[in-house]
């Protein structure tokens, strides 16, 4: 009882635990007409980006508005380099020969944009790394507001405002599961490794990492990069599944969907990520039922757009007011205590510790100090 | 010459409009730390109450458009920020998005995602000066305007009991409550003087652009977020300072670059803003109380 409750602890069993949840879910969206089909996949594609902006934000604790820029250019990298060469001449005329000539088929153009997005990434880092704090988050609304604008006017690789479109066929929703999952396993090893609990000690107090001898600078590099990786291979399956894109899919409203997921959730656990995800796809499903008008027995509820958004928006300050940790607390699932802990530990381990439970005192816990997450530092007023 | 004169006045124009966006975020900022994003909700809402009362006499509207945005933000304050202040900063900034994106998409549902046209003042579309430069009335009352309500700000700041009580908890919160400054006066204070910024800005903004829409507050909220981040977030000078400095880099930028850049524009800003946050983290005016202490 004691090993298999110490072995679901581990990494090896959160990453079981979280991709059987995914799984499930994806049964359940599969087995229910095209439609809810089509709404599985957009969740499993966000289920990728909330859990690549969880590998940059929850950990370092530095809000970025810009990922969804990395997903942009995971989109239109993989749009150029999948499309056949009759569509790129007539959509795409003046890109260069090579790139013309060149057909990548689903994998790899996914692995390809996850490196574009790495790369572009790997070069702001370099400035973006040494600020903190709420500057950090405002150069990386710069950022995004950039390569939007970049988006809209380069011409000759994104044509622009008019959109680019697809002829490939679209991913099969099992594909996409298989590499949610695989963002899902990459975020826990990176969480676990030594890189990740320094970047987390650096999270919950910057100065005392320092002191410590944590370079801070290079843990977040690390991060922002794996985190491009991931959101930029997010992008690239985003252009596969969806089969279209313009430069407005790629800004604010994708990044408050995304961050609204995260902290409804948790920031600081890939847990958190997967449920808030969860949670928000299915509320947004039942929002946009009501938002297209539905029938109430003979009442008729008319279509009104801008409601799922509205709920979302309600939804997302609900949480921030009344549990601001999100759902999960900031914990993983594996290691939530069902009961409250006690305000004062007692000095001696409580009786249950020998009857199965494991003491209080996992990795995450110390680090995040007892569930002391960035949201739920408040001060007193 | 009379291109440079041209130059002045346009970046004095954008300045004022980028000036009184920023001021209206780095007051809020000063208190409580609060990156307000809902600000451009607030033009917005000022915005929509110009195209519903244009009909009345143009005092009247002015009137109660300011006292409308004001009422709504103080409203904000009340519902939103009240029970999470105190709150980390970036847990304040994911609030004040929320509600910016609940009040946008509130407005979608009230008057669609389509465009309204306005007409407060046909006045604004006139021209003062004609033949070299072209100076609009428009340019002139911007200007004006934000002057005149720059004075009155200042004055308020250093000559009222609010207004000295504000700065002392901008300082240092806990202490000017210490010494019996009451919080919740001055943050409602605070909200209610950007309302008036906000509300001032949106019909001078309807003016310029003769229409309202549901996404009319983002594009001043991201510059005057810059501006003020450029000034040194939560230094009133630093909000003015970059204010101005935006709205000269922007005119500049327009006037220098090649025409197939030319769309490029915010690309270009957006970088420099950028590379200035890197190279000068605090802003160009730091403000002293905003850096730990250790």
């Amino acid at each position: 009882m004691v090993r298999l409750a110490s072995a679901v602890r581990s990494p090896l069993g959160l990453c079981l635990v979280l991709c059987t949840i995914v799984a499930v879910a994806t049964l359940c969206g599969a087995s229910f007409g095209p439609r809810l089909e089509r709404s599985t996949g957009t969740a499993l594609i966000m289920l990728i980006l909330v859990v690549g902006l969880k590998v940059f934000i929850g950990d370092s604790g530095i809000f970025s508005f810009g990922q969804v820029a990395f997903m942009g250019i995971g989109a239109y990298t993989t749009a150029i380099t999948t499309m056949s060469a009759q569509q790129k001449k007539f959509q795409l005329p003046n890109l260069p020969q090579t790139l013309a000539d060149l057909q990548l088929s689903g994998w790899q153009a996914a692995l390809l944009s996850g490196l574009v997005a790495t790369l572009v990434a790997g070069v702001l880092s370099i400035p973006l790394v040494r600020l903190s704090g709420l500057t950090a988050s405002l150069a990386t609304v710069a950022i995004l507001i950039a390569f939007h604008s970049v988006f809209q006017n380069w011409k000759t690789f994104t044509r622009g405002s008019s959109g680019i479109i697809l002829d490939s066929d679209p991913p099969g929703l099992w594909v996409l599961f298989a590499w949610a999952c695989a963002a899902v396993v990459v975020a826990v090893i990176l969480r676990q490794s030594p890189v990740g609990l320094r970047l987390a000690a650096s999270r919950e107090d910057e100065i005392a990492a320092r002191a410590v001898g944590i370079r801070v600078w290079w843990e977040r590099g690390v991060a922002f990069i794996c985190s491009a990786f991931i959101v930029g291979v997010a992008g690239s399956l985003f252009a596969q599944y969806f089969g279209s894109l313009n430069p407005d899919s790629f800004y604010l409203p994708l990044t408050f969907t995304a961050i609204a997921m995260l902290v409804v959730g948790g920031l600081t656990s890939v847990s958190g990520a997967v449920l808030g995800t969860l949670v928000i796809s299915i509320a947004l499903e039942i929002l946009r039922a009501f938002e297209r008008g539905v029938h109430i027995g003979s009442w008729l509820v008319p279509s009104r757009p801008g409601l799922a958004e509205v709920g979302l928006a309600l939804l997302l300050l609900g949480v921030l007011l009344v549990r601001p940790a999100g759902l999960t607390g900031g914990r993983e699932l594996t290691s939530l205590r069902w009961r409250r802990p006690a305000r004062r530990r007692p000095p001696t381990p409580p009786a249950d510790s020998s009857t199965g439970s494991e003491p209080p005192g996992t990795p995450q816990d110390r680090v995040t100090g007892g569930g002391a997450s960035p949201t739920a530092g408040r001060a007193a007023h | 010459m009379s291109g440079f004169l041209q130059f002045i006045v346009d970046s004095l124009t954008a300045g004022s409009f980028y000036a009184l966006f920023a001021l209206g975020i780095a007051l809020i900022f000063g208190i409580m730390q609060l990156v307000n994003f809902a600000h451009g909700e607030l033009i917005m809402v000022g915005a929509y109450a110009v195209y519903l009362l244009q009909d009345l006499p143009w005092p009247l509207v002015l009137a109660l458009v300011l006292a409308i945005v004001t009422v709504t933000a103080l409203i904000m304050e009340r519902v939103a920020f009240r029970p999470i202040r105190g709150a980390n900063p970036a847990t304040l900034l994911i609030t004040s998005f929320a509600l910016s994106f609940l009040l946008q998409n509130l407005a979608r549902m009230f008057f669609t995602s389509l465009p309204k046209s306005v007409d407060i003042a046909p006045l604004l579309r006139e021209t003062l000066l004609h033949g070299s430069v072209t100076i609009g009335w428009l340019n002139v009352i911007t200007v004006a305007t934000t002057v005149v309500l720059l004075g009155l700000l200042a004055l308020f700041m250093s000559h009222t009991r609010v207004g000295v009580q504000m700065r002392a908890a901008a300082e240092d919160f806990e202490m000017a409550r210490l010494c019996g400054v009451r919080s919740n006066r001055v943050i409602a204070t605070a909200f209610a003087i950007s309302g008036v910024l906000a509300g001032v800005g949106a019909i001078l903004l309807v003016g310029q652009t003769g229409g309202v829409s549901v996404g009319i507050g983002l594009t001043p909220v991201l510059f005057g977020f810059t501006a003020a981040a450029v000034g040194g977030l939560g230094s009133l000078p630093g909000a003015v300072a970059g204010g101005f400095l935006l709205g000269l880099a922007t005119t500049f930028l327009q006037q220098v670059l090649p025409f197939e850049f030319a769309s490029y524009r915010d690309a270009f800003l957006f970088v420099g803003v950028f590379a200035l946050m890197a190279l000068r983290p605090g802003g160009l005016f730091r403000v002293a109380a905003l850096t730990p202490r250790v």
